[in-house]
């Protein structure tokens, strides 16, 4: 920090007179606005800003800094957010509320309450931004605005703050919808606890041993409260139950429904004739916990990037479409482009539609296709696709493919067919309850036809107490709350799982593919290192000052990415701009130019496929010629995430191996694969996204984690996927979990989660499958009376559900291990 | 015993009444979103911000 800027109360009396009456004129912090008591805490810094305190003064420097300066100037959006007020894109995405425009974002990267804080200053900042509503368990962001503004401003500015903004479509009949329910299912819950509480405590006389005209009355009691858990908070499981006898595969809530109809009618006729035998309290509690869990589960899985908000934002992207009968450029949707329009793409912006390049050059990104992760130089003439990035001068393109129509469009599509195709599993625990219930009512069927001849009155007690004792709600009811337990433990630490079901996918992935670009590195082009030209020569070598000065002097006027690179790494090394002649570019490798007497030549060079030092990715090697002779050379290129190397190692230690898909180059995948100790014939280069798809579906139980839109196919694919942060959205929509944290480390804890969350499963199933034939037997037999049935069926949904509390101690552990392995 | 006859019906409109409460709470969306009002409880100028200075 800069302390000559900033003047304490106490220097300021020497230096400067006149910043005294700064304290008079400010009584308030200019950062936040409290009034300034204790003057010696003060700091004044020198272009009149009061501050009450040192991290005040500090705060609003930072935020002063760089990007925040955008702030600053209201008109400034970035050019990358206008779709967002085209007129197309509002229909879709606006919500009209009391006559003014709201937008919903899913916001990647908030974190704690000061995320919430900044978020909240955004109506201070913006003017136009009427309210900025954060959602921090959906992590949305609800922003309205006042007439006239845009949202592409209010995009701009989060993305300034470090947020990543994707725009979420308005409430839509579907959503509406869930929300309702969602209510509906807490009112239930809410009515059958209380009314289940109550039933407890009615109870709680007769089994103290009331009885006579009494023990009536506090039956009457019972049935009164449990009539509204009969006829509504109930109802859920009739309607999934006749949903379920329609597709004719009987469900959980058979055995349920039973039980309560059946106890329900025995009680009601036993409190009829006087008789002290109800079952209200055990239905009431069977229902309630069932509700609960029921309703636990459906919260947790809601998230709001799901399936329907697929939106290619290339589609929607603004473009300059050339208008031959006003000789100007006219800003139109990209979606409505057609074949032979000429478009203008500037620096920065994505191409919107397959076509061929009229302007001399560009260099485009074109990692979105490929996941190269040099820029290409494209030469007139040349085709450009769809969603790639112009990252050097400007281009002038003749559309050949309409956007829909274009690569990138095509593989979007097929990514949304195959989502709406993929078919759900149907969870393990779903098909053993199922079975074990249908099991259960032909033995208690059976039972009941043998025994009615015996003894009519036992027959029915007994085949009562089978019912209600061997209702596999235990066993429906610890699966969703173990997994939700996992679900909400991973979204805390920033892991959002889609559904369950790839929860349960991760226990049994054996193969893990990963994307380099942008999952397993950075994704960002830069200096790593200087190289000698003598091989001998041992490492942290440097050329002299004089090189430096001449690489600079010449590479400033290049365009390339690489010479940019160069440029700003020695831009912070004190270099001096020299007189550079005759400057030449070599096309398609370099650049030359003479410095006094001395002929320098700045070329890209292949690099050496056997480099041996093991800490970065080296995807382009930079040599340096002085009079022809090889005076250095610098080695830049993508560096692998910090955690990358453990990760893979860790993964192969617990019998998963990791695999490299990739659609750059053969060397850095290999060097990287090298680097990675990735076995040979476990990596591929050179891919195209429909080629990644194939390998993946060739693997059974198998992972695929990516970032990019050629990533996407592969992930909408049957297998398990994860998106890295920072995906585009394609990716974000694709996949199963996305991860809001850095590096690769998260697919080792996710698979970690996956695993134990199963342990527990496990054992619960094993305990309740125990419990219901032991119990079912003896019911039978006659050693247990519906009423015992009754109390003991409640006390192994218990047990149950402690097993799960538990094992929610292994997710203290996980993050334990998630310590250690941080550190 | 008698005193059943009043402490019954006191429990039973005490229950109604809460179960109303919390209807009406589900209806006013306060279970919508449980985890920023507890963030927002920490920042202290919630509602008595003092004037807002532009950065």
């Amino acid at each position: 920090m800069d302390n000559s800027a900033v003047i304490t109360k106490a220097e300021n009396k020497q230096v400067d007179d006149s910043a005294v009456d700064l304290k008079d004129t400010h009584s308030n912090c200019t950062h936040c606005g409290t009034a300034i008591t204790d003057g010696d805490k003060a700091v004044f810094s020198s272009n009149g800003d009061t501050f009450c305190c040192w991290g005040c003064e500090t705060v609003f420097k930072i935020l002063k800094k760089g990007n925040f300066s955008l702030i600053n100037r209201p008109s400034a959006s970035l050019p990358e957010y206008d779709f967002l007020d085209t007129d197309s894109f509002l229909q879709d995405y606006s919500v009209g509320v009391d006559n003014k425009k709201s937008m919903r974002f899913f916001i990647e990267g908030i974190q704690c309450t000061t995320c919430l804080w900044i978020i909240d200053q955004i109506p201070d900042w913006i003017p136009q931004v009427e309210n900025a509503n954060l959602n921090m368990s959906q992590n949305t962001l609800l922003v309205t605005l006042k007439e006239p503004g845009y949202f592409g401003k209010a995009a701009s500015v989060l993305s300034a703050l470090g947020y990543k903004a994707y725009p979420v479509k308005s409430l839509d009949e579907a959503k509406h919808f869930q929300k309702k329910e969602n209510h509906q299912q807490l009112k239930r819950l809410g009515v059958a606890a209380a009314c289940s509480g109550n039933i407890m405590l009615f109870s709680f006389s007769i089994y103290s041993g009331l009885k006579g005209q009494m023990a009536g009355m506090f039956g009457y009691l019972n049935l009164a409260f449990f009539l509204p858990i009969l006829f509504y908070c109930a109802q859920p499981f009739y309607t999934n139950l006749w949903r379920s006898l329609r597709a004719g595969r009987p469900s959980i809530d058979l055995p349920i429904v039973a039980a309560v109809i059946i106890g329900f009618v025995l009680s009601l006729l036993n409190l009829i004739r006087g008789n002290e035998d109800f079952y209200f309290d055990s239905l009431s509690i069977l229902i309630l916990l069932l509700l609960a869990s029921r309703y636990f589960l459906s919260r947790t899985q809601q998230t709001f990037i799901n399936s329907s908000y697929m939106q290619t934002f290339i589609e929607s992207q603004v473009c300059q479409r050339w208008n031959s009968e006003s000789n100007e450029y006219d800003k139109i949707p990209a979606r409505h482009l057609n074949v032979d329009d000429k478009v203008l793409i500037k620096e920065g912006e994505r191409v919107p539609a397959d076509g061929t390049v009229l302007n001399e050059w560009v260099n485009i990104n074109p990692s979105i296709l490929t996941g190269e992760s040099l820029p290409q130089k494209l030469f007139k003439g040349s085709a450009v696709y769809a969603g790639t990035q112009v990252v050097a001068g400007y281009a002038e393109i003749l559309v050949k493919q309409t956007t829909g129509n274009s690569r990138i469009g095509q593989i979007l599509k097929k990514v949304e067919e195959q989502i709406y195709n993929k078919t759900p599993l149907i969870s393990l625990t779903d098909k053993a309850a199922q079975y074990f219930s249908i099991f259960i009512l032909v033995a208690g069927a059976l039972f009941f036809s043998f025994y009615i001849n015996v003894d009519p009155i036992e027959a029915v007690k007994r085949t009562l107490a089978l019912i209600i004792l061997a209702c596999p709600c235990a066993l429906a009811f610890a699966t969703p709350l173990t997994q939700s337990l996992s679900l909400r433990k991973a979204a805390k630490k920033g892991y959002l799982i889609k559904n369950a079901e790839s929860l349960e996918k991760l226990n049994y992935v054996k193969n893990i593919f990963f994307d380099k670009t942008g999952t397993l590195t950075q994704g960002q082009f830069e200096f790593l290192t200087w190289k000698s030209p003598h091989v001998e020569e041992p490492g942290n070598f440097s050329p002299d000052q004089e090189t430096l000065d001449a690489i600079y002097s010449i590479e400033v006027y290049s365009q390339h990415p690489i010479a940019r690179t160069l440029v700003k790494y020695l831009e912070g090394r004190g270099v001096k701009k020299l007189a550079v002649h005759s400057l030449t570019e070599i096309p398609g490798s370099g650049i030359s130019g003479a410095i006094d007497n001395d002929n320098y030549k700045i070329v890209s060079e292949l690099p050496d496929e056997n480099i041996s030092d093991d800490s970065d990715i080296i995807s382009s090697l930079i040599s340096i010629y002085k009079n022809e002779k090889l005076i250095a050379s610098a080695c830049l290129g993508d560096r692998l995430h910090s955690d990358a190397k453990q990760t893979i190692a860790q993964l192969d230690s617990i019998g998963i191996k990791a695999h490299i898909l990739s659609g750059d180059k053969s060397v850095p995948v290999s060097s990287a694969a090298k680097k990675l100790r990735i076995a040979d014939g476990q990596f591929s280069s050179n891919l195209m996204p429909e080629k990644k798809s194939e390998i993946i579906n060739n693997f059974p139980d198998s992972l695929m984690v990516g970032d990019g839109a050629n990533d996407s196919l592969a992930m909408s694919s049957d297998n398990v996927s994860i998106a890295v942060q920072g995906s585009v959205e394609s990716c974000l929509v694709a996949a199963d979990i996305y991860v809001t944290r850095e590096g690769v480390s998260p697919v080792r804890d996710l698979i970690l989660l996956s695993q134990n969350t199963f342990g527990v499963i496990k054992r619960n199933l094993v305990f309740s499958f125990v419990y219901n034939f032991a119990g079912g037997l003896a019911a039978l037999l006659g050693y247990i009376s519906p009423l015992t049935a009754a109390i003991l069926m409640p006390v192994s949904s218990l047990v149950v559900l402690s097993s799960s509390a538990m094992g929610t101690k292994f997710l203290r552990r996980f993050n334990k291990i998630n310590f250690s392995f941080n550190n | 015993m008698t005193i059943l006859y009043i402490i019954i019906p006191i429990a039973i409109i005490l229950a109604s009444s809460f179960v109303i409460f919390f209807l009406w709470a589900v209806k006013e969306e306060q279970f919508d979103d449980l985890e920023t009002p507890a963030h927002k409880m920490l920042i202290d100028d919630w509602n008595d911000k003092p004037e807002k200075v532009k950065i």
